[in-house]
């Protein structure tokens, strides 16, 4: 019986320990050929489930452009997706975080969720923006929040993200009329506009699937097939989303500045998955999806 | 049977007669006229390493002729040191009509004389510094037009560089031409091959200067303590050997006259001879050339310059205020030119009602031309009363800076006035739009001039080793595109006097003075193993073609590439860099180690590879530098509420410790450390800049100048990120201040050392072993400039200028490199206002 005992506990405690995230500065060498670029920090943040690599690559002040600190994520997928380099930004107060030095990163691991927290400091309003995995679910959270001592009022900031969905034709970014670019979501398929164009979101659109239904991997050997956005609409006042007969979908969230966070989650695949195949995956599991609102992993 | 040798013969004679020995008609040397040749055995000037002639000429000649004119005197003499150089032995001199001369056997007869006038060598016919040589059975004649053989050549009011020494000229040829020496640069660049035997055969030919301005002021600045070679003599005769000289009395304008020297000639005059704005702001600067604006809107000023020309004239040139202070004399008159130009205009509101006309609406905002019908309407004032007052006098006058385009509206310019051109850096000769300007120019003052051409003004691009080492191959291209609205009268060639380490380059610039189509590059390549022996000198030879690419094939290329390519003559540091990039200096570096590996130490060859190198490290230095140019980035800390400077100098308050220090180095890129650890910092508020910095040594301080004898820190703001305008702080350890602004887009204008920044504070604090300043700048100071939002960005630079205890340049950083310019606004760093808690 002891024996018995300890067995299972030790079954549990490898379950435990396998199920837990980790996160991990890495070494990588993701677009170091260009000239403008300066350092590069790597993190990877991963469960059983999914491994995810967000980057900060910091450019190079020039006579035309200020230096930058852009935020990518080039895996699990490098080339679709949540765009490998500056798929994320938050401007607060007219200020955006693509322009300041992050004051710190900082990777964490406790009560059952790992990443890394990077607090900025929009003149005055001090964020942090953490990006976490939990134990159970395959997407990797982001979350924005208000920290103490700011010196100055948050009023106003946007959000914003770009997306490749499946593919995106060679073409040097021009329209191409092939694009057949949708948006499931709980409430809605959402079709490409005729031309490119911005889309409303509504709050009943709770997560989004961002798939063509042209390029899928069965038909075109490049393609990757869907990613995934969840809203965790408390705290946003808006969304829309540019996005039609062109390779990228362009997402721009308002938040409201009198919340003190905001939240949504992402997903992509290291696998590539025909639309089909990614939405069942997703409906078969769609416990794994959903956004904790009672935000306790991410307080901080 | 006997016919046909008398043929052969008479064939013979004929293909002697027709053209002269194939080498003598040396590529790498001046293209001269071959002529039919007297037919004589070959003669044996230098038989078995013995002298074999005698120099005949007329010694009762050139008596009372000044030193730099005695052509025929300074022939003998350059023929002589040539001999010297090649056979070791010094030739004898004799009289022209003299026994020795009767009896050698055979002579070089140097200018007229009763030898040659009986030879039937016609000197008379020719033109000004024009030459003949020609050989006879007895020898060979040298002998050209020459001013100092024809009375009334010269008068009191000729300049010394006003020389017709036609003989001189033809000695130096034969010399290059016969004997095979070549004349480089001074001291270890001449070289003299030896000579055992020498057999002129027949030989005639003539030449001639196509341009009569050939004149380098500092041909012996470099030299005239000496050479930089122990055991080498100065001879100092360069100007003879390049044939640098002038036969034209239409010198070049230059700013002429002295606008100090006119007021102390006519104290009472001082609103007649100075512009005055609209504000009441007189033109007049007792300090420097540059802040001087003589009133051209003055038609009195027009008629007080004709008053001093003629009572220049009626004196005899003694009585010259106007243009002598007594210890310096500045482009006075000649006996033929008055001259009239004067230093860059900085005026903005020279329209009046009474010359609106003359400011044409297509030249509103134009940089080149707003100013242009102004000028010549000053011009043809002078001009016309001239005609009248001294009739016969030629007026000498400018085309440039904001003056250089034709005019539009003033096209009835007398025919006694001439211009010089100010326009084209050479080293752009290449370059498509630039070519087009010049030729627009040009014309336009030729067509303005009813059909009468002009002179130039040239520039050299200085402010590197590699426009300096390959610009004078492009004076000929310079020429080539103006040549038809170019007078013979000629060129001046700006470029920092003449700087021996670059011979090859002024080379082809004097050369092509001489004749344009003189071919530099047969030259050039001829040179190269005379100069440096054969390895050493393909090195070198692959090391200047190396340069030439880079230039035609990035700079120029990229610059004709632009879809809406303009003129521009400024050489830009990105594109040089791009030209002269590392993988280029590498392969430059590579070029000169061969030429040191291929001499032997102590040789003269590694001592001209050693000048031939002297200048590039500093430039490989930069190049290199540029390239790990990375903008450098100023984080300004913004104040706390309630955070306060006080301004005293002493950079006490606790603030500063929050302040980042603005890291300094070498301004030129050499990476040389900062004994004096100078170190700036600043903050900044929603009103103002704060800026502190410290400077460890003895400070040089020059009471009442910031600049000269002084150390001083230059601080640079351009606020935004267009450059559009910037401001010039300067600060002494004396507390003297300069504050200065200038305007670049959309019309560059210059520096406004009048303008003021209001409200500006500044302490200093000095000390034995340092000193120290504090300086505050409102941003309302700035033209009510709005302060910058948090992140923003503004171009700048501060700049520490240390001087050690003599007065000389110590120590030269900056927090962006400046490479020598602190005014290259292309280099400056940026400085970041940060946000609140940042």
């Amino acid at each position: 019986m002891k024996k018995t005992l300890i067995l299972s506990a030790a079954l549990l405690a490898c379950a435990a320990y396998s199920a837990a995230p980790s996160v991990e500065k890495v070494e990588r060498s993701y677009h170091k050929a260009s000239k403008l670029y300066g350092r590069a920090e790597y993190f990877q943040i991963r469960n059983d489930r999914n491994s995810y690599l967000i980057y900060f690559q910091w450019t190079l002040e020039t006579a035309k452009a200020s230096a930058k600190v852009l935020i990518g994520m080039p895996e699990p997928v490098f080339w679709q997706g949540f765009i490998s380099r500056d798929f994320t930004r938050l401007t607060v107060n007219g200020i955006s975080s693509a322009g300041l030095e992050p004051k710190s990163i900082t990777p964490f691991a406790e009560k059952g969720i790992a990443g890394i927290d990077t607090v900025y400091n929009f003149d005055g309003v001090k964020m942090n923006l953490r990006f976490f995995m939990n134990e159970a679910s395959p997407m990797l959270f982001m979350e924005w929040r208000k920290l103490p001592g700011s010196q100055e009022e948050l009023r106003s900031a946007e959000l914003a993200f770009l997306v490749y969905p499946s593919y995106s034709v060679p073409n040097g970014g021009k329209r191409d009329p092939r694009y057949q670019r949708e948006i499931l979501t709980p409430a809605r398929k959402i079709p490409s506009p005729a031309n490119t164009a911005w889309v409303r979101l509504q709050k009943s659109d709770t997560t989004l699937v961002m798939y063509d239904n042209a390029f899928e991997p069965s038909n075109t050997p490049k393609a990757q097939g869907p990613c995934f956005l969840a809203i965790d609409w408390k705290g946003i006042s808006s969304g829309k989303v540019w996005f039609g007969k062109i390779y990228c979908m362009n997402f721009r969230f308002t938040l409201d500045p009198k919340a003190e966070a905001w939240r949504f989650g992402l997903w992509e695949t290291k696998k590539t998955m025909n639309n089909s195949e990614f939405l069942e995956y997703r409906k078969n599991n769609a416990s794994l999806f959903q956004m904790n609102t009672d935000q306790k992993d991410g307080e901080k | 049977m006997k016919v046909l040798p008398i043929l052969f013969c008479a064939l013979g004679v004929s293909l002697c007669a027709e053209g002269a020995p194939e080498v003598y008609a040396n590529p790498a040397l001046n293209p001269v006229k071959f002529e039919q040749a007297e037919q004589h055995a070959a003669l044996p000037l230098v038989k078995d390493g013995k002298l074999n002639f005698v120099i005949v000429r007329d010694g009762k000649a050139e008596r009372g002729v000044s030193p730099r004119r005695r052509s025929v005197a300074l022939a003998v003499e350059a023929l002589c040191d040539a001999f010297e150089r090649t056979t070791g032995q010094k030739p004898r001199v004799a009289d022209a009509d003299s026994d020795a001369a009767e009896h050698s056997s055979y002579v070089i007869a140097v200018g007229r004389s009763p030898l040659t006038e009986r030879l039937g060598v016609k000197v008379s016919d020719l033109p000004k510094e024009a030459f003949r040589v020609r050989s006879f059975k007895r020898g060979v004649v040298i002998a050209g037009h020459d001013g100092s053989l024809i009375p009334g050549s010269y008068n009191a009011m000729d300049w010394d560089r006003y020389r017709i020494n036609g003989t001189l000229n033809g000695a130096y040829d034969f010399i290059e031409r016969v004997l095979g020496v070549r004349y480089y640069y001074p001291g270890i660049g001449i070289v003299a091959p030896k000579i055992t035997n020498l057999e002129l055969p027949a030989l005639a030919y003539r030449d001639e200067p196509c341009f009569r301005n050939r004149f380098n002021y500092a041909y012996n600045q470099e030299f005239r303590k000496g050479l930089p070679w122990k055991d080498v003599k100065n001879e100092n005769k360069f100007d003879f050997a390049w044939r640098l000289a002038m036969s034209t009395r239409f010198n070049d304008v230059c700013h002429s006259p002295d606008p100090h020297y006119l007021l102390a000639a006519y104290p009472d005059k001082k609103d007649v001879i100075f512009f005055r704005d609209s504000s009441g702001y007189q033109y007049y600067n007792p300090a420097t050339h540059i802040g001087n604006l003589m009133d051209i809107t003055n038609p009195e000023l027009a008629h007080l310059l004709v008053r001093s020309f003629k009572k220049y004239y009626e004196t005899n040139g003694k009585w010259r205020a106007p243009w002598s202070n007594g210890r310096r004399t500045w482009y006075p008159p000649n006996s033929e030119y008055v001259l009239f130009g004067q230093a860059d205009t900085f005026v903005h509101d020279l329209i009046s009602d009474k010359n609106r006309h003359l400011f044409p609406a297509s030249r509103r905002g134009n940089s080149a031309g707003i100013l242009s019908d102004l000028y010549v309407n000053f011009y043809c004032w002078i001009g016309k009363e001239l005609k009248k007052e001294l009739p016969g006098k030629r007026l000498g006058v400018l085309a440039y800076h904001n003056y250089t385009l034709p005019p539009v509206v003033c096209r009835d310019i007398p025919d006694n006035i001439d211009v010089q051109v100010c326009a084209g850096r050479i080293v752009m000769s290449k370059a498509d739009a630039t070519r087009k300007q010049w030729r627009e120019i040009f014309k336009g003052w030729y067509d303005a001039l009813g059909g009468r051409p002009v002179t130039a003004w040239t520039y050299g691009a200085q402010g590197t080793a590699f426009t300096q080492a390959i610009q004078g191959r492009y004076m000929r291209d310079y020429i080539n595109c103006i040549r038809p609205w170019l007078s013979r009268d000629g060129l001046f060639f700006d470029a920092s006097g003449l700087r021996w380490n670059f011979y090859y380059s002024y080379y082809g610039v004097y050369r092509a003075f001489w004749n344009p189509d003189f071919n530099y590059d047969a030259a050039l390549e001829e040179h190269w193993e005379k100069l440096y022996g054969a390895k050493a000198g393909d090195a070198l030879r692959k090391f200047y073609r190396l340069l030439v690419e880079r230039w035609e094939k990035v700079y120029i290329a990229e610059i004709n590439n632009e879809p809406n390519s303009a003129a521009n003559s400024n050489v830009t540091p990105d594109r040089l860099y791009r030209a002269y990039h590392v993988p280029t200096i590498e392969k430059l570096e590579g070029y000169l180690r061969e030429a040191f590996a291929a001499t032997r130490p102590g040789s003269v060859e590694r001592r001209r590879v050693e000048f031939f190198a002297a200048p590039w490290k500093k430039d490989f230095t930069a190049a290199r530098a540029y390239a790990s140019l990375v903008i450098p980035v100023y984080e300004v800390k913004q104040l706390g509420a309630g955070e306060r400077i006080e301004i005293d100098g002493k950079i006490k308050e606790n603030v500063w410790k929050r302040a980042g220090v603005i890291p300094m180095r070498d301004a030129r890129g050499s990476g040389a450390e900062l004994v004096s650890k100078p170190q700036g910092r600043m903050l900044w508020d929603k009103n103002g800049i704060y800026l502190a910095f410290t400077c460890s040594g003895k400070p040089a301080i020059n009471r009442g100048d910031v600049w000269f004898g002084s150390d001083n820190i230059e601080f640079f703001l351009s606020p935004g990120n267009d450059k559009a305008v910037y401001y010039q702080f300067a600060v002494s350890p004396g507390g003297d201040w300069v504050d200065a602004y200038k305007v670049e887009k959309p019309m560059e204008a210059a520096l406004d050392a009048k303008w003021e920044c209001g409200g500006v504070k500044h302490a200093v604090s000095a000390s034995e072993n340092a000193w120290s300043v504090e300086v505050y700048i409102p941003f309302q100071g700035l033209h009510n400039r709005a302060a910058p939002r948090a992140y923003q960005t503004w171009f700048g630079n501060l700049v520490n200028n240390k001087l050690a205890p003599d007065k000389k340049p110590a120590e030269y950083s900056a927090f962006s490199m400046t490479m020598g310019n602190n005014h290259n606004h292309s280099l400056w760093g940026k400085f970041k206002f940060m946000g609140k808690g940042d």
